[in-house]
């Protein structure tokens, strides 16, 4: 399933800017703290095992190279005994590849587990944002939210744990009563902000479906030539053609599950990030309409400083 | 009139029986919220121009006429799709089929303007169980279909009509970083003879046959498969004049490789090598065929697509009588096709293809061509 991810999501550029806003349905229910320190556990022993693979790895490509040059001076003592230590070196070597990839697999469900977490400290961080009251209490609330925001991202790229992306609602922050102009200035940047993030977001998937579109017309392009040779016969007078996209007539076992966006045909990725890119400029709309009325409230009149325990909780 | 029908009780009702008993199956089978999705729906309708060379003898068709070139105008109209059901606990049903007609108008035949038309169809239907996270097993049946009415003698050559039912078993698994796969088949085929060629029933065949492939896990740009595997044809309607054993046998055994890349080039290249062997000396050889398919988008919405197939072959012995059927046993032809096709709307391509076969006749070591252009509308509702 790796490959293919890496294959299928080549863009960072996507996941740089859609793991900074993007939550992951959630998995178990672990606090923060349980699924950070199990990942960084896992990350360091994964780091662990390739770097002792790496070590097996290059003592064999150097008894290779020796047993080369015993080959080629016909030292047949020498290469005889490197014969051995190279076959032992290369089972090693398969015993570290196969550990790398099982651990590769764990971490992958350690980095779920995490982002899982770190969703929801972003949706409980932006109720919190919404509710403080006390401006130095809102300043920590977001600078948490934001290393949480890098926290996520950083763990997306290092797991390559992509799955089919959700947006992160524009954060339900709402005018009070109590809010001084310099305050609904604040938010009204807050908002500013996240329609720019939405914006490059849109931008990036925008790219990702048109690199999308120009493989499924390759694919299409392929298949409908395949298709039309076998339909008529015409590819059995060389015995056959090649197999036909998807065909094949059992088909590959499909078990990865299909959470995984590479795992969805290319139709239904499109389909998908279309989907994705409608929500991401509603929701950049409504950010930016957001910013607006918060900066028209706080250049307007009838902006005070607001009174402790009063908040107009209608307006948004 | 009568012929149509013909066509369509033999061939086009079969392919139709077929869909709708798949369709059928994959109803029954799914249960109440199974989630169907077409992955695929196109229904394409186009013309053709081709050019055909080589006057030379072939069994299977019962009127020799003296042209050595012939030329045809072909109007295409075909449906494909492929539907699968997800029907939960890692099960999986999946419902393909394509069928379509081949009008022909020929010229430059010496005897008269013959205009064959071809009817073909094809249904697959599979049933896939996945067994944990790293195991699969499925079940599948095609059956085929094809007709031609109006028959032309060469150099237009057609293949002959039949229908053939095809069923299997196939075992995927990837215990570690390589996946391997397992598959068991039989097929039954018969040919639709005409009353005055029933020669053409020597094609009629059962197999039965095996392949193991190996798709290894290597971190390499592209995907890898291994294969070899082994059949057992049974020809009934083809003698050997032994008394001793009377009806053709023959044991195939094949390899290759195969290596195919999805990017923005799609690109897939399969070598495939093998070995037959018989009761009967006549069919007894060895072949090799190289198939390569490439595919790219080059801007202004144009991709461009080409095929390539070669295939070199050696008997094992020489006979005075080699009478190999195009298509059936592996004959030495060059395809080589190239195509443009370009969105004409979010649903709708155009395609213009020009192609060039150089196959093997019915007597060994003699080749016929065929080449030609097309143009085809691809029509997918709802894609």
């Amino acid at each position: 399933m790796f490959p293919l991810l890496r294959r299928m999501l080549p863009a960072a550029v996507l996941a740089v800017a859609v793991t900074l806003t993007l939550a992951v349905p959630a998995t178990a229910q672990v606090t923060l703290a349980e699924a950070e320190e199990a990942y960084t556990a896992q990350l360091a022993w994964y780091q662990e095992v390739l770097r002792q693979r790496a070590a097996v790895l290059e003592t064999h490509e150097r008894l290779v190279e020796q047993l080369e040059a015993a080959l080629r001076e016909r030292d047949q003592e020498v290469a005889s005994n490197l014969q051995g230590r190279v076959h032992d070196q290369g089972l090693q070597l398969l015993r570290w590849e196969t550990v790398a990839e099982r651990e590769s697999e764990l971490l992958r469900n350690a980095a779920q587990n995490l982002l899982g977490a770190l969703s929801r400290r972003q949706d409980e961080l932006s109720e919190q944002i919404e509710r403080s009251i006390l401006p130095i209490t809102t300043a920590r609330l977001r600078a948490e939210l934001q290393a949480v925001d890098q926290r996520y991202g950083q763990v997306s790229r290092e797991s390559g744990a992509q799955l089919v992306p959700q947006l992160i609602p524009v954060p339900e922050i709402r005018i009070d009563l109590r809010d001084s102009p310099a305050d609904m200035r604040d938010k009204a940047d807050f908002m500013e902000s996240r329609a720019v993030l939405y914006d490059t977001i849109v931008v990036s998937i925008e790219r990702e479906i048109a690199s999308r579109e120009r493989r499924l017309r390759a694919t299409r392009g392929a298949d409908g030539l395949l298709s039309d040779l076998s339909r008529f016969d015409d590819d059995l007078l060389t015995g056959g053609g090649l197999p036909r996209l998807g065909a094949g007539a059992g088909g590959r076992a499909e078990t990865e599950t299909p959470l995984v966006l590479a795992d969805l045909t290319l139709p239904e990725q499109i389909a998908a990030l279309r989907l994705l890119r409608e929500q991401a400029e509603e929701f950049r709309n409504l950010a930016r309409e957001r910013a607006e009325a918060f900066r028209a409230r706080a250049d307007g009149p009838g902006t005070r400083s607001g009174m402790p325990g009063l908040r107009s909780g209608a307006e948004s | 009139m009568r012929a149509r029908q013909g066509v369509w009780r033999r061939c086009g009702s079969a392919f139709l029986l077929a869909l709708a008993a798949g369709s059928m199956a994959l109803g029954m089978a799914s249960p109440a919220g199974a989630q169907l999705a077409w992955r695929d729906f196109v229904i394409s309708g186009g013309i053709a121009t081709e050019g055909y060379q080589g006057n030379l003898e072939a069994a299977a068709v019962t009127v020799r006429d003296s042209a050595d070139l012939a030329s045809a105008v072909v109007g295409e109209f075909a449906v494909r799709g492929d539907l699968v059901a997800g029907l939960g606990e890692g099960r999986r049903a999946r419902l393909a089929f394509d069928g379509g007609v081949r009008q022909y108008s020929a010229r430059g035949f010496e005897l008269r303007d013959y205009a064959p038309r071809e009817w073909a169809g094809t249904m697959d239907l599979s049933l896939t169980q996945a067994i944990g996270q790293a195991a699969a097993v499925a079940g599948w049946v095609r059956v085929r279909g094809r007709e031609v009415e109006d028959r032309p003698p060469m150099p237009l050559f057609l293949q002959a009509g039949y229908r053939s039912a095809l069923g299997g078993l196939r075992a995927e698994l990837q215990p570690g970083e390589h996946r391997w796969d397992l598959e068991v088949r039989g097929e039954f085929t018969d040919f639709l003879a005409p009353a005055f060629a029933p020669q053409v029933r020597i094609l009629d065949r059962r197999t039965a046959g095996a392949e193991l492939g190996l798709r290894p896990g290597w971190d390499r740009d592209g995907s890898f498969r291994f294969h070899v595997g082994g059949t057992f044809a049974h020809y009934p309607e083809q003698e050997t004049f032994l008394a001793e054993d009377p009806f053709r046998r023959d044991r195939v055994v094949h390899g290759g490789v195969s290596w195919s890349r999805e990017s923005e080039v799609f690109t897939q290249v399969a070598l495939e090598a093998r070995a037959n062997r018989s009761n009967s000396r006549r069919p007894e050889y060895d072949a090799a065929t190289l198939r390569a398919i490439a595919s790219t988008a080059v801007g202004l919405d144009l991709s461009v697509t080409g095929y390539l197939a070669l295939t070199a072959k050696r008997y094992r012995f020489t006979t005075d009588a080699v009478r190999l059927i195009p298509g059936e046993e592996a004959n030495s032809a060059t395809q080589a096709y190239i195509g443009l096709s370009r969105g004409l709307a979010r649903n709708l391509d155009a395609s213009a293809r020009v192609g060039w076969v150089r196959a093997e006749s019915e007597i060994g070591g003699q080749y016929f061509q065929r080449f030609g252009g097309t143009m085809l509308l691809n029509y997918r509702p709802g894609f």
